[in-house]
């Protein structure tokens, strides 16, 4: 009575996981980059900023991440849908609001939350990075930029591996939640599966592997950039 | 996976330049729908919108002669992306509500959900031919409802003399109903064929009895309605004017019939 999971494969739903799939990894990478981008500048202003600039960094991370993911994800898009459909109008092109549209807020809310988190994590790893080495540096004779490609941004990039690697699975997971306005990834691929073919477990199980693979496959890339960066760094620490 | 992004993006550019050659001609209409309601409104495997819902957009469409495309998105986002023009039209199962009413506009309620008895197959009262003699048939018995729908606050105003029994979901007042503890359940007919079709199989039964909204809309509801844009009024009267045509030429029906194996065209709402 109840459908298989080979006719559940068979009708397609097998293809339409894995596309929803992509979209989520699409826009995890998407955001998260963003997100990085956010963080480091974000940590750099917050330790070097004067007052103003600290300050407004500081409400940032904070408003953000005292609110729940799912009222940012609200908030971006039943803000921004009306300035969409304008600028669909009057660029006459229909996908803008219902394909293109979801997307980018998608990315945008990604890189807003996980820039949030980072911003901390690479201040903490600044912090970790020892006043020393940069003074050692410019009394060397490098100038700023050699500074900043040569002494900082390798450790800042080790030390902020382990955090970087929390907040890229937090982001990941909350891509679940741009399904909501209209995006379909692989959680509403899996919900509008289960309401087609009233196998609900066997859908949500599908995505529940999926989710994990792409985890655990990341969680492997994260063990390597960290034993590929490793060598370097543990001699830079003794 | 890059690289069909990088194609759909390129594909989005093209048609995006071929919709401004066009866009003078044939606009598309947007219409949001929820995609997880089968058969009102669900998507199949290759994404593309089925069920009846699905029928009476694209009937819409072509009475309009412009194209369909539809947005699918959570219930709950519908209506507050239809009053910030994310989409033209609603079509998903929406009933038409007063609180609803308020923030957006309603077509005529193309459909009504009628509500209707189950029963154990072979009971006398599958066969009744009217509301009184099945209510009489029923007195004294155990029924079971959901708690809160209209269907129960119709039968106590109806029907006092049932013996009413209130459940949380569908479910559980479907499995007391298969474990002999009710006498019959009365609920909306989508939910009670679904239940026909799959547990109930063989042993139970719908009364041909149905009881349709316009019973006592009061209590139970005026119906299922498109939802508009209420700054949109041009739009609502070509809509409405389309379903009355759907209506009356059987457009309706023949979808009803084939997604619900009942006829839930309101045909009340055009006179």
């Amino acid at each position: 009575m109840h459908p298989s999971l080979i006719d559940i494969l068979g009708a397609g739903w097998g293809g339409m996981l894995l596309r929803g799939a992509g979209m989520t990894v699409f826009i995890s990478l998407c955001g998260i980059s963003l997100g990085m981008a956010i963080g480091v500048a974000g940590a750099t202003l917050k330790t070097r900023g004067n007052i103003l600039v600290r300050g407004s960094v500081a409400v940032y991370t904070l408003i953000v991440r005292s609110v729940p993911e799912l009222l940012i994800i609200y908030l971006l898009f039943f803000g921004t849908v009306g300035l969409a459909s304008g600028a669909a109008d009057w660029l006459e092109w229909d996908d803008l609001t219902s394909t293109v549209f979801p997307v980018l807020v998608g990315i945008l809310a990604i890189a807003l939350i996980s820039g949030s988190y980072s911003v901390e994590v690479f201040r903490g790893a600044f912090k970790a990075i020892d006043p020393g080495q940069i003074e050692a540096a410019r009394a060397v004779g490098m100038n700023r930029s050699q500074c900043l490609r040569r002494i900082t941004l390798p450790q800042l990039f080790w030390y902020a591996l382990p955090g970087a690697n929390n907040v890229w699975q937090a982001a990941l997971k909350d891509t679940a939640l741009i399904s909501l306005v209209g995006l379909v990834e692989l959680m509403r691929a899996a919900v509008l599966g289960a309401a087609a073919t009233r196998a609900p477990l066997l859908l949500y199980a599908l995505a529940g592997a999926l989710y994990f693979i792409i985890g655990a496959c990341s969680q492997a890339l994260f063990a390597l950039a960290e034993r590929r960066l490793g060598p370097g760094m543990r001699r830079a620490e003794r | 996976m890059v690289i069909s992004i990088a194609r759909q993006a390129a594909c989005c550019a093209a048609l995006a330049l071929a919709g401004a050659a066009t866009a003078a001609t044939a606009a598309t209409l947007k219409i949001g729908t929820e995609g997880g309601y089968p058969p009102w409104s669900m998507v199949d495997a290759s994404g593309k919108v089925t069920g009846f819902d699905a029928d009476v957009g694209h009937a819409i469409c072509q009475k309009l002669a412009t194209k369909c495309r539809f947005v699918v998105q959570a219930f709950d986002s519908l209506i507050p992306s239809l009053q910030a023009d994310r989409f033209d039209l609603v079509i998903s199962g929406l009933s038409v509500t007063a609180e609803r009413a308020k923030v957006i506009a309603f077509s005529i309620p193309y459909a009504t959900e009628d509500s209707a008895f189950v029963v154990p197959a072979g009971s006398p009262l599958v066969t009744v031919a009217d509301q009184a003699t099945l209510f009489k048939g029923l007195a004294g018995k155990t029924v079971g409802v959901q708690g809160g729908t209209t269907q129960g606050a119709f039968l106590q105003k109806h029907a006092p003399d049932l013996k009413l029994k209130t459940y949380e979901t569908q479910d559980q007042m479907q499995m007391d109903l298969s474990a002999g503890r009710l006498d019959a359940s009365f609920s909306e007919v989508t939910p009670q064929s679904q239940f026909l079709d799959t547990a109930g199989k063989g042993k139970f039964a719908m009364t041909h009895v149905v009881i349709k909204s316009s019973a006592d809309p009061a209590v139970l509801g005026q119906g299922i309605g498109v939802g508009i844009n209420q700054k949109n009024a041009p739009l609502k009267q070509k809509v409405d004017k389309i379903l009355c045509d759907l209506i009356a030429d059987g457009t309706i029906k023949a979808s009803s019939e084939k997604w619900f194996g009942v006829d839930l065209s309101n045909y009340q709402a055009c006179k």
